[in-house]
């Protein structure tokens, strides 16, 4: 462990050396690796399609997604990266004791009343239309604002 | 004697509250009052603290009694600013200066006035004004001094551009505001000066033996940073510039801001840093330098004018001049005597000029009068006592207060007797273009607009007249060669420092002479040159070059114009043309992308933010270099 | 099993009333149809408990000397304590003047509410922090807080563009910030202030390590972005004039207040024995801040811009107390308490004639204010003169009070610029006074409700209060960090 108020050593360094050519042998092996081990036939029509089966489409897909797909993308990062605190105490349990379970008790509180407020609010609801009505009554437009004000 | 010292130290915070209490009164209710009830609120305000202030002062009137301090209440100790009044010799000769020639023009103003859309809004100025003056004045610390100081020029600004809706004022205003601002920067820097070396901003401290302190090449660099507020303030070469301007402003507002009071300020910070110019000859001589070539200078422009008020304000400019001559001489009682005289006799010039511009409707050009002592009697004849006064005709008080201050240049020697000659010169002219402004206005054959009827104007106006004129003929006999009354009773004031003393005997007397036929002849030959039409005539066109540049003001507004403003604006210009390329332009551009993307995360990839990261990413390369470069 | 570290609650106390307000505000928001009631219940309890805590905080310091725990990451201290109560004060001005904007916001009110005091607690941590991974926690709960709040209730686009912008450069800061605490975790072995403090002063030797360097200059980089430094002041201009001037005054303040708060500490503890390295960069950013804050400002036609650059100026005055190197901390302090409160009321001020919303504020609109609303262009005045250092203001006493200090500092070089910038600053902070009293206007009469006039007045009574009488405040600074 580095002893605070002192200099680093090279040898401090070297956790982070391996890190780093690890890394890149990873790529460098892998990469000619699978152009080695793949098999390259002749280029097909059906190997070409987007999807070997299905229905093609017709259109080009709207460039912009719809923002719901984006909410629940979020949502789910926020509350999955919960999680890797609650495995962090989980695989110290018995050593944090009772500490960590008020701790951990108390982050979760939050991390619940963070899910009821997006409840409440309607960011699960999936229909869009339902929620815009929704948000729209909760989310006052500039001339709303300046009619308050 | 000493209950009227007890009422002094009891009472004297009356003379500031006074003109406040007028201030708050009429800025709160002036305006629902019928005209002329705000005008008298504001003139029984002054006026109580007049009489209040003379009642403390008696007991000092005699000489040779201490000042005392009062404290009012705790400022900033931490830099020894109490607020605390020092009622001393000095302070007392400039409360009753602004408390009486102010009470007077509040009085005329009050006639001068009438009529206007804002003539509550007026009186509440100059009440604030008096306030701003009186803290100024009787300020114990430098701080206090400084509190004075902006609120006299923010006063000085308001009435300036008081009739806001004319262009010209509004640009005197703030022509004003940016050359001030130059004056107080060298304030400033000398506050923190002194603070830095003292610790303290205390007079009590400060000035009682700075030396003990202060090295004397510090003592000159705060006394030039003192000199510089002068400058500014005092309208002297090269800020001097604001002040013809600011004639702009209401006729009395003139006559008591920039001629009487307000622009005395910087006399008055070098008298009262007496103790820390006496350390340093250079800072007096640079004083005194400042003041002979502006004396001499806004006298030679005060010749061309055709303006009965430009005249004037370059006269107040020169005759500043001499004062700062006379503390740049280390002769502060002859300074500050010169101060009150000047007060006095400037004050009625301006009065007589704005009765004369108020019957001419409006008129201030001097080419379009003439002939007025018919119909304006009383004005014109003061304003023939106070054209005299200012000449140096003895025995009326400017003779007196010049005669002092040349004596003492001349009695100082060296370097000075150079000074005294500048000093001389200008005598002579100024007797001159003061002839000539009374000729032309009021004597001669009448040259009005077939549409002016001149006619006296009333009482209310003219009863300040005659009382500044009684003041203008006899105020001078309080500091006479036999009788130094005026010098003794401000001595306890500049005990400390060494005094520079008029000459004595055959040398005063022949000083006083080679004034008083120079006086003379300048208004001889003022008067036969402007009273005959054809030796006017004859003397202009001899003359014409000096006389066009002078009123021009020998083209040094424009000088400024072009090679201290343009390049500055340029500057400012170019930075924010920068700013509206680089930094604007990013914002109007990303809107206009907006507007045509119609989402706002699109164009946010376009690169317009890199604009905003240059600045951001440069600066953090700048430090991060430094500091490998330099070590942590 | 683990060492429990110590836990002491008193030192958290402010910050976790805050954190509690900030719940139970959006519990109520969303569960309640009449929630708009209970708001200003809420908001003005959760500042009494925040209050109630900096007292017993105080009591504590007072009975006991200041204290370190939580593992050696927070102090409790006196001066701590004054930076979040000059933080409370801004809640609670910035709160009453912007509250028609909270209402104004429906049930998104709540959200304001809560990222008000969510950010408060972030800024306020960084006050109280000895930790620099702690100060980073403090300095993202904060200013996520504050991008939100730009962005929130808002369908104009300027507005949208200033959130976003503020929210791109603030990462990147933030970013810059975080890859400077590596580095000097890299370099010194210590992410602890006292740490850092203790390597600096034991081995000489190393002061030459780049890494290190670029660490140290790398996390002052983080901060100067927060307070809005030159050449870091970037999104300043923007985000002032794009984000709801119904709060836009208190985001300013809370990032200077804590970003202010860090800075000070730095030179106090961490990087006390290497003052002298530091101190020419940092009196170099504070002149250039000066400047260049002065300057722009000169050439703006909009008020918010005007204030947003003038903020460029006050963070180098600020510096400018800061680079004397923990000499000036009463004076440092009592600048930025007397500036963000002036801050926040102007932009109160500003909020009323605007609207609440993203509308810019062009001088053009202020004409004539003075006779259409007397009180507000009269408090506009005052603040005005108070920011640009006019005796009988605080301001006054805040800008003399840092140039003694620096100048005995030695450091006149810098006092000289900022006389300059101040001299000429008066130009455009009165640029809008004359507009007032001077123009004639015919735009519109704002209407004054009670909760902003008495925010405005409280603001006003301070700024001049403390001009023409700063003792008191003075005295009570000098006794709690002398």
């Amino acid at each position: 462990m580095l002893a605070t108020g002192r200099r680093m050593t090279l040898n401090d360094y070297l956790p982070a050396l391996v890190m780093f050519l690890l890394a890149v042998g990873f790529v460098a092996v892998t990469l000619p690796l699978s152009r080695l081990i793949s098999t390259r036939g002749p280029a097909t029509p059906e190997k070409e399609a987007p999807y070997e089966c299905g229905i093609l489409p017709e259109v080009e897909p709207a460039q912009r997604f719809p923002v719901k797909f984006y909410l629940v993308a979020i949502l789910f990062v926020i509350f999955d990266v919960e999680i890797i605190f609650l495995f962090a105490w989980a695989a110290n349990f018995p050593e944090l004791g009772w500490f960590g379970v008020t701790t951990v008790g108390i982050f979760t509180l939050f991390v619940l009343e963070t899910l009821l407020y997006v409840w409440r609010r309607g960011a699960l609801d999936w229909n869009v239309r339902r929620r815009a009505r929704r948000f729209a009554a909760a989310s006052p437009t500039p001339q709303a604002l300046e009619d308050a004000a | 004697m000493d209950q009227l010292v007890t009422f002094a130290e009891q009472w004297i915070w009356l003379v500031i509250a006074l003109p406040l209490a007028g201030f708050v009164f009429n800025h709160f209710l002036g305006s629902r009052l019928p005209e002329p009830l705000a005008g008298v609120i504001a003139t029984l305000a002054s006026g109580s603290a007049f009489v209040v202030a003379l009642v403390a002062a008696l007991p000092w009137i005699d000489g040779g009694r201490h000042g005392v301090t009062v404290e009012l209440w705790d400022w900033m100790p931490s830099i020894g600013a109490e607020f605390e009044i020092l009622w001393d010799p000095l302070s007392i000769a400039m409360t009753l200066l602004v408390t009486g020639v102010g009470t007077l023009i509040h009085l005329y103003s009050v006639g001068y006035m009438h009529g206007d859309g804002r003539f509550s809004r007026y009186f509440t100025y100059l009440n604030l004004f008096a306030t701003s003056m009186l803290i100024l004045v009787l300020a114990n610390n430098f701080a206090m001094v400084f509190l004075g100081w902006e609120a006299v020029g923010m006063c000085s600004y308001l009435l300036i551009s008081f009739w806001y809706t004319k262009p010209v004022a509004a640009e005197a205003g703030k022509k004003a505001f940016v050359v001030n601002r130059i004056g107080d920067f060298g304030f400033i820097l000398g506050l923190v000066a002194v603070f830095a070396f003292f610790g303290t901003m205390s007079f009590d401290e400060v000035l009682v033996e700075p030396g003990a302190v202060l090295d004397q090449n510090w003592a000159t660099a705060i006394g030039i940073a003192f000199l510089v507020a002068a400058i500014g303030k005092s309208a002297q070469i090269p800020l001097y510039v604001w002040l013809p301007d600011a004639m702009a402003g209401p006729t009395p507002a003139s006559a008591l801001i920039h001629a009487a009071t307000m622009v005395t300020a910087g006399v008055y910070l070098i008298a009262r840093s007496a103790a820390i110019f006496d350390l340093s000859e250079t800072a007096l001589m640079a004083v005194a330098t400042v003041g002979a070539l502006t004396a001499l200078w806004a006298a030679i422009i005060a010749m061309g004018q055709n303006d009965i008020k430009g005249v004037l304000a370059y006269s107040t400019i020169s005759q500043l001049g001499y004062m700062v001559v006379g503390v740049g001489s280390a002769a502060f009682t002859a300074g500050i005597f010169h101060l009150i005289t000047h007060g006095v006799f400037k004050a009625l010039l301006f009065l007589g000029a704005g009765s004369v511009i108020h019957s001419m409707g409006d008129e201030q050009d001097m080419r379009k009068m003439g002939g007025l002592l018919k119909k304006m009697p009383v004005t014109g004849w003061t304003m023939a006592v106070a054209t005299l006064a200012i000449a140096g005709i003895p025995p009326l008080a400017g003779f007196w207060s010049k005669d002092e201050i040349l004596s003492a240049a001349f009695n100082r020697g060296g370097y000075y007797q150079f000074i005294w000659a500048l000093g001389i010169i200008t005598a002579v002219l100024t007797a001159f273009y003061m002839t000539r402004w009374f000729v032309l206005v009021f004597l001669g054959e009448p040259r009005w607009d077939s549409d002016a009827h001149p006619h006296e104007s009333p009482g209310v106006m003219t009863l300040p007249l005659v009382l500044l004129a009684v003041g203008a003929a006899v105020i001078g006999v309080i500091n006479t060669p036999w009788r130094l009354g005026f010098e003794h009773f401000l001595e306890p004031s500049f005990e400390s420092i060494h005094l520079q003393h008029a000459a004595e005997g055959t040398i005063a007397w022949v000083i006083a002479g080679i004034a008083t036929i120079g006086a003379i002849a300048g208004v001889a030959f003022g008067y036969l040159t402007y009273r005959n039409r054809e030796r006017k005539e004859r003397f202009e066109r001899g003359a014409s070059r000096l006389l066009s540049g002078a009123e021009r003001g020998f083209g040094v507004d424009g000088f400024y114009g072009k090679r201290v403003v343009a390049p500055l604006a340029a500057t400012a210009e170019a930075s924010a043309r920068f700013d509206s390329k680089v930094v604007d332009g990013a914002v109007n551009g990303l809107a206009a992308l907006v507007a045509k993307a119609g989402t706002a995360l699109q164009p946010l990839q376009s690169g317009f933010v890199r604009s905003y990261g240059v600045g951001l990413v440069a600066g953090t390369l700048v430090l991060v270099v430094w500091f490998v470069m330099r070590g942590v | 099993m683990v060492e429990t570290p110590e836990i002491s609650l008193v030192a958290i106390l402010p910050e976790l009333a805050l954190t509690v307000g900030a719940v139970v505000v959006l519990m109520v928001a969303v569960s309640s149809r009449r929630a708009a009631t209970y708001l200003p219940w809420i908001a003005g309890l959760t500042v009494a408990a925040t209050g109630a805590g900096l007292i017993a905080q105080y009591n504590d310091v007072a009975a006991n000397g200041f204290s370190v725990s939580y593992a050696g990451m927070i102090v409790l201290d006196n001066q701590g304590i004054v930076i979040r109560t000059v933080m409370l004060a801004a809640i609670a001005v910035a709160l009453l003047v912007g509250w028609r904007y909270v209402t104004g916001l429906g049930t998104r009110g709540g959200e304001a509410l809560s990222l008000v005091f969510l950010s408060a607690v972030g800024f306020m941590l960084m006050a109280s922090s000895i930790h620099f991974m702690l100060l980073f926690l403090g300095l993202e709960v904060g200013s996520i807080s504050l991008y939100v709040l730009a962005a929130l209730g808002q369908r104009a686009k300027r507005a949208d563009e200033a959130a976003m912008k503020y929210f791109l450069l603030g990462s990147v800061a933030s970013a810059i910030f975080l890859y400077g605490v590596a580095l000097l975790y890299a370099g010194t072995g210590s992410l602890t202030y006292l740490g850092v403090f203790e390597f600096f002063s034991g081995d000489t030797l190393v002061f030459s390590d780049g890494l290190l360097s670029a660490g140290v200059a790398l996390l002052f980089v983080g901060l100067l972005f927060k307070i809005a430094a030159a050449p870091f002041h970037s999104w300043a201009p923007d985000v002032y004039q794009g984000a709801p001037a119904g709060i836009v005054g208190y985001m300013g303040a809370a990032a200077k207040i804590g970003a202010i708060a860090a800075l000070l500490r730095f030179v106090q503890v961490p990087f006390q024995s290497v003052i002298e390295s530091i101190q020419v960069p940092l009196a170099a950013v504070a002149a250039f801040s000066v400047v260049l804050g002065t300057l722009y400002a000169i050439v703006q036609q909009d008020l918010r811009r005007v204030l947003a650059y003038s903020g460029v100026s006050h963070a180098g005055f600020l510096l400018m107390g800061i680079a004397t190197g923990g000499v000036a901390e009463v004076q440092v302090l009592f600048y930025l308490a007397t500036y963000v409160l002036v801050l926040v009321g102007a932009f109160g001020i500003v909020s009323l004639l605007e609207g609440s919303g993203s509308a810019g504020s062009p001088i053009e609109n202020w004409k004539g204010l003075g006779r259409r609303s007397p009180f507000l262009a009269w408090s506009l005045t005052v603040f005005m003169l108070g920011m640009a250092g006019m005796p009988a203001t605080a301001g006054f006493i805040g800008k003399f009070g840092i140039f003694t200090r620096a100048w005995s500092g030695d450091l006149e070089w810098l006092v000289i610029v900022g006389l300059l910038a101040s001299v000429a600053a008066f130009f455009f902070y009165l640029r809008v006074v004359v507009a007032m009293f001077f123009e004639d206007g015919d735009g519109k009469t704002p209407k004054l409700g009670w909760p902003a006039g008495i925010g405005i007045g409280l603001t006003l009574v301070i700024t001049v209060g403390l001009g023409l009488y700063p003792t008191p405040l003075l005295d009570v600074l000098t006794a709690a960090l002398g």
